[in-house]
């Protein structure tokens, strides 16, 4: 029963993820834009400070080089801080685009989960950025909390990684293992909750965020195998993409040709990437409409 | 028919008793047949470890040979364990971080370690505890106890032999650094009375004959007289016991076992016991190799052993044999781990951790580090104290060439283009330093008193030395550090006694950089504290121009005409020295016709050029093409190469673009 449940959503979520697929690419311009935005200036930095450097036509085959870095860090590095100041604030900048796309997309899953509507998606984006904000603050501070408790609990169990304390290092590595599995599986469930609210706060149009969490909260304790098993599923394709990648993206990039292919995959991976958040939002919206509106 | 088989018995029987007798033999006779040191100061002691109490007691007899025409009247020793034994000592004052090692606990109990002398007499039965006291030869410190000083009632006259008897007992500490013990791992090091060096007048820096006994410093501990340690270790007969030198017998004693090792021509002893140690034994090369190890780090007994060999064979054959018959690796619980990696006679301690990737050679860089102390500091046993960088400098030097030749490098994962060479990474790591000019390198190691002790004296020790390297070429440089070697072992060299040597080799050699330049670079670089910085500042190009206007003929003066052109170009390098030290430099210059002169500076002025008029135009011009001065402390500005292909700075462009899109989309997870 769960199986077909998960099944369904799942078809229905990718049904909705390629539908608007157009939002997957707005995304990636996000991603690009904000990144061409922080290398830029890393590659004029490097081009007017050592561009004509003999140790310039050596990095491209050796890739990483130590020296290179190192000598550059401690004769020019203060030019990296506004760089790296830059990137950071371009980081919070796209995941701000980011919390403003979610009213469009759920609203696009809500009325038109067969096809990308632009006068749907824009209008909503700017109509429940606030409360997907105020959302995703309050998740934030979820994913904190239950960060900091796996922390707190690894923390105590290494005795604090002391070495006057632990009989040998073993512990430290054996509970990192150990724990990291249970961590994304507990944290996987409010990832998934706070994917459910968003649909609630759509769905629900109510004015404040605390109910649809709430409500989110009842779907997915009632609803609570079919939900996780899509939830872990697309997990699973998130480690079956990264793996891929690292698989394709072995080689070392080392001459302009394979540069060009490595930044190609790369970019083939974001995208993919983007589409599985889609996809993700996409399964959990298509649950709630098989077993909420279909039974209404 | 019948009598030959019990005639066979009776062979075989002899042959057998000669082969174990024999093999008994070879066990105990593992000493040199002829004394490889002065022996100047040798130990024979006994002592009983009480794991309840964390104490030792001994007895100690020292007998010390006057190497001078001196008559003394007194004798310093080092009382390391006294710098645990109270937070005023000059190893807690220096050492800020170290008192928070001491808990709470033990500071509401009063747990401090220590170590005194309860009895001490003179050959002659003579009482000396009462006149004996505490010293403090480098400061006025009075709460510093780690230097005892003993004043005799009988002279040691000259180059006659003074014997010493002593009893002793010391509290050990928790394993805050270096020695002490934690839970059931003891790790004794500068852990008994100890003598310190009598310096006739000529040797190292010494104009009159005198002790040099300094207190014990946070950073540096070491210089000992070489002699002959018998030391007999009663512990608990379950524990493991591993120490200096080679193990002569053990016999039980009730609950206890007593462990009697010699070590011979060594300049200090060190000893460990745990009863978790797993023992791994290996001859190798006429000696024994010996790891003692926790078994939970057992998959890595390879990679000791390994780093072992090859540092070995990496010192026979460019530097001098390893001639004591049994070398130590002592790889620590992780309780154990504040007994850091250290290095002592014939035994060190390299810490290890298996879940750690490979790629990351922390166990082969710790052990061929220490390993290489058995050359630096041990056989050629300058004074740690006072010249860290002749101890450690040497080491990281050893350790960055050794570490490339066999093990790619201190992190190496080729599959992900991450690749870190020794060497480079020492450079690294002295470049990094807050301020490399805080104090010159040939300071003694207490001086540092504001940081960058670690990165200027193995860091900038280690490329001093790949510099000289790079000056006088492989070759050379092999004969100087085996000349250094095969002149001073078992002796106390200081800085001057290795510059002779260079000097002397660079003369004789005779090559193509001076003696004069070699040894005026090695003093800045030593007692100096300037930066080396070279750099080309600029390549100009301008058209040659026929002459124009009035020469001899005033009435018509030349003029430009059509097709007048000479074609030729002037091209003038400009170069720089930005730092303060000066070191004569190759210069490269290549014209765009593809040739390539090379051009030589004496690197004294601030600023030098090269001008060429010739049709081709200069195209790129770099200093020390082939990277010899590592001091260089910025080697991007170096050259300066016109319409420079620029793909390297694309590659890092691009990874650092795509880097910036997976971090925003896995961040994107949060949203």
């Amino acid at each position: 029963m769960s199986n077909s449940k998960i099944i369904s959503a799942w078809k229905g979520g990718l049904s909705r993820a390629t539908a608007n697929f157009k939002v997957v690419l707005f995304m990636y311009l996000g991603t690009f834009i904000a990144a061409f935005l922080a290398a830029y200036p890393l590659k004029n930095l490097f081009e007017s400070v050592v561009g004509k450097s003999p140790m310039i036509g050596d990095l491209l085959s050796r890739g990483f080089d130590y020296t290179f870095l190192n000598d550059f860090n401690n004769n020019y590095g203060e030019a990296f801080g506004p760089i790296f100041n830059q990137s950071f604030v371009l980081v919070i900048l796209f995941l701000i685009l980011m919390v403003f796309f979610q009213g469009g997309i759920f609203s696009l899953f809500k009325n038109h989960p067969e096809k990308y509507s632009a006068s749907t998606f824009w209008p909503n984006c700017a109509k429940y950025f606030f409360k997907m904000l105020r959302l995703s603050l309050f998740f934030l501070i979820i994913h904190g909390i239950i960060l900091t408790i796996f922390m707190v609990i690894y923390w105590n169990i290494t005795q604090g990684l002391s070495p006057s304390k632990l009989e040998s290092e073993t512990i430290i590595f054996s509970a990192f293992w150990t724990m990291l599995p249970i961590y994304i599986l507990v944290a996987s469930i409010f990832f998934m909750w706070q994917e459910y609210a968003k649909v609630f706060l759509v769905r629900s149009e109510s004015k404040w965020v605390l109910p649809s969490i709430f409500s989110s909260l009842k779907f997915i304790g009632k609803k609570f195998i079919p939900a996780y098993g899509i939830f872990i599923l697309n997990l699973l394709l998130f480690f079956l993409l990264l793996g891929l990648f690292r698989l394709i993206n072995s080689f070392p990039p080392n001459t302009g040709l394979k540069i060009l292919l490595s930044f190609f995959i790369s970019q083939i991976y974001i995208i993919l990437r983007l589409g599985l958040k889609l996809l993700n939002s996409g399964t959990a919206d298509a649950l709630f409409n098989n077993e909420v509106v279909s039974d209404k | 028919m019948q009598i030959v088989p019990l005639h066979m018995g009776r062979v075989f029987s002899l042959f057998l008793i000669v082969m174990i007798a024999s093999g008994l033999q070879a066990q105990t006779d593992k000493r040199f047949p002829e004394p490889l040191s002065a022996r100047t100061s040798n130990y024979d002691i006994d002592l009983r470890l009480d794991i309840e109490e964390k104490k030792v007691y001994a007895s100690q007899t020292m007998t010390f040979r006057n190497p001078s025409s001196d008559t003394i009247w007194t004798m310093p020793f080092h009382m390391y364990y006294n710098a645990f034994k109270n937070n005023r000592s000059d190893f807690f004052l220096e050492s800020s971080r170290v008192p928070r090692d001491i808990s709470e606990e033990d500071k509401k109990n009063g747990t401090w370690a220590w170590i005194k002398v309860t009895e001490v007499k003179d050959s002659l039965g003579n009482d000396l505890l009462p006149e004996s006291a505490f010293v403090q030869p480098d400061d006025d410190n009075k709460d510093d106890h780690t230097v005892w000083e003993v004043r005799l009632k009988e002279p040691v006259l000259p180059y006659a032999t003074y014997t010493l008897d002593m009893k002793w007992e010391s509290q050990i500490p928790r394993l805050m650094i270096r020695t002490g013990y934690s839970k059931d791992f003891f790790f004794m090091v500068q852990w008994y009375p100890k003598l310190g060096v009598y310096e006739p007048a000529g040797s190292r820096f010494a104009k009159e004959g005198a002790w040099n006994c300094h207190q014990y410093h946070g950073a540096t501990e070491y210089f000992g007289e070489f002699g002959v340690y018998e030391v007999s270790i009663e512990a608990p007969k379950e524990f493991v016991v591993g120490a200096s030198g080679f193990l002569l017998e053990k016999e039980e004693k009730g609950e206890n076992a007593i462990h009697t090792y010699l070590a011979e021509d060594v300049i200090d002893f060190a000893w460990t016991a745990c009863p978790r140690f797993e023992e791994i034994v290996e001859e190798w090369n006429g000696m024994e190799l010996k790891l003692l190890i926790m078994p939970e780090h057992t998959c890595n007994k390879e990679r000791f052993l390994a780093s072992a060999k090859n540092s070995f064979t990496y010192f026979e054959e460019n530097l001098g044999k390893y001639p004591y018959p049994t070398f130590t690796i002592v790889s620590p619980p992780y309780y154990g781990l504040r007994a850091g990696a250290m290095e002592y006679p014939t035994l060190i301690t390299s810490p290890t951790l298996c879940d750690l990737p490979e790629g990351i050679r922390t166990t082969e860089t710790l052990t061929i580090h220490e390993l290489t102390h058995q050359y630096f500091m041990q056989m050629l046993a300058t004074n740690e104290q006072e010249e860290p960088w002749m101890d450690e400098g040497f080491t990281s030097y050893y350790e960055g060439k050794i570490l490339d030749k066999y093990n790619d490098g201190v992190v190496s994962f080729p599959g992900l283009g991450l690749q870190i060479g020794g060497a480079e990474f020492r450079r690294g790591r002295f470049f990094n330093a807050e301020n490399i000019q805080v104090n010159p390198m040939s300071d003694f190691g207490w001086h540092f008193k504001h940081g960058s002790y670690s990165q200027i004296v193995y860091g900038k020790g280690a490329v001093t030395l790949h510099t000289l390297e790079g000056l006088v070429g492989e070759d050379v440089m092999k004969k100087i550090m085996r000349t250094y070697f095969e002149r001073w072992k078992f002796k106390h060299p200081c800085r001057n006694d290795f510059l002779t040597i260079v000097e002397e080799i660079t003369l004789e050699e005779n090559g193509t950089v001076s003696s004069e330049m070699v040894m005026s670079f090695l003093d800045q670089a030593i007692t100096g504290t300037e930066v080396c910085d070279y750099k080309v500042g600029s390549i100009q190009i301008t058209p040659v121009e026929k002459p124009l206007g009035f020469f001899e003929d005033t009435e018509n003066p030349e003029v430009l005409k059509e097709g007048d052109g000479t074609g030729l170009f002037k091209s003038k390098v400009t170069l720089f020295r930005m730092g303060g030290i000066m070191v004569s430099q190759d210069v490269d210059i290549t014209f765009d016709n593809g040739e390539t002169i090379r051009e030589t500076w004496d690197g004294k002025a601030r600023s030098h050029d090269f001008t060429y008029v010739r049709p081709e135009k200069v195209i790129a011009a770099v200093i020390d093409p082939e990277g010899k001065i590592t001091m260089d402390k910025n080697l991007l500005n170096n050259g300066i190469v016109e319409e420079q292909e620029n793909t390297g700075i694309m590659r890092y462009a691009a990874a650092f673009f795509t880097q910036m899109q997976r971090i925003m989309t896995n961040m994107s997870f949060l949203i």
